[in-house]
């Protein structure tokens, strides 16, 4: 089986000035457990997980001034669609996240450089993805 | 530190806690998980003894290893309880959670980090619980009000005065 198969299409996104609040809001109105960070030309800049959050309370004396882009991860871990599902549970295990974002290489051409790849967020695959699949048989 | 921060496990704790029985599958453990769409669930044996929990990790870590879907849900707990105690603050619960990179706690009297438990907890506090409560903190009533009652009382008291 693959990715493409149980993955969840589409991917919620905030910006990077979104408080700290308005990002728990999103995650918790679309009962996600993580969020993409879109940055111009819609790449993808960062992730940030509930993670990512608790350790910000856990980290700051006064979370009230925060934003995403004080909070996301700079980096995220990203699967292709073609990928098979057992590399994503070595994948997850290894790294010790529960999700990761399913991405494809894009070409775009700004006016003078030239020819360049970003990987646009297509999908997410987490690890609730899997128990469900699991609990169907 | 913001009020946020402040405020007790006991305020926004899930109070039902979701079990299983150590002799069901990983199959049948993953259908509970689904339905109540909870990330983690307690194991109890024979008794209703506590003897370990299951999170979405545990079941990562299963597949990973070749586990068939009707392994025993004591093959793949872990028998490690997080606890907290419910007068903690969110802040140590964060913290508890970010240093052991764990998701949720069981909330006991007197829990602070690893440790054995014997009963049923009082409830479990997770990450999603804390999100949660941190997209309602901005529209929270101050804590004057919500002593006398929460949100209603408070809408009540603005009502009446206005």
């Amino acid at each position: 089986m693959k990715v493409k198969d149980i993955m969840t299409k589409g991917v919620v996104t905030v910006n990077k000035d979104f408080s700290i609040y308005e990002v728990a809001e999103v995650i918790a109105r679309y009962g996600i457990s993580g969020v993409a960070v879109i940055g111009e030309e819609g790449s993808l800049d960062g992730t940030i997980s509930e993670r990512d959050i608790i350790r910000a309370i856990a980290e700051k004396e006064d979370i009230s001034k925060l934003c995403a882009g004080d909070i996301m991860m700079p980096c995220a871990i990203t699967v292709s669609p073609e990928m098979d599902i057992k590399e994503v549970l070595e994948l997850m295990w290894k790294e010790n996240v529960h999700r990761l974002f399913v991405c494809v290489d894009e070409k775009i051409t700004p006016a003078r450089v030239g020819a360049r790849y970003r990987q646009r967020p297509v999908g997410i695959i987490a690890a609730s993805d899997l128990v469900r699949q699991l609990s169907r048989g | 530190m913001t009020e946020f921060q402040n405020m007790k496990v006991r305020e926004l704790m899930t109070r039902n806690v979701v079990s299983v029985q150590e002799e069901m599958s990983l199959k049948e453990v993953a259908e509970v998980m689904s339905y109540y769409r909870i990330s983690g669930v307690i194991v109890l044996d024979k008794n209703k003894k506590p003897v370990g929990v299951i999170s979405e990790r545990n079941i990562v870590k299963a597949l990973t290893e070749g586990a068939n879907s009707s392994a025993k849900a004591r093959e793949i707990m872990s028998t490690t309880f997080f606890t907290i105690d419910p007068n903690a603050t969110i802040r140590d619960a964060a913290k508890i959670m970010k240093e052991n990179r764990i998701r949720r706690l069981l909330v006991f009297p007197g829990g602070q980090g690893a440790g054995r438990i014997d009963r049923i907890p009082e409830g479990i506090i997770s990450v999603k619980d804390i999100i949660r409560e941190l997209a309602l903190a901005r529209a929270r009533p101050p804590a004057f009000a919500r002593k006398n009652g929460g949100h209603t009382s408070f809408l009540a008291e603005f009502l009446r005065t206005t």
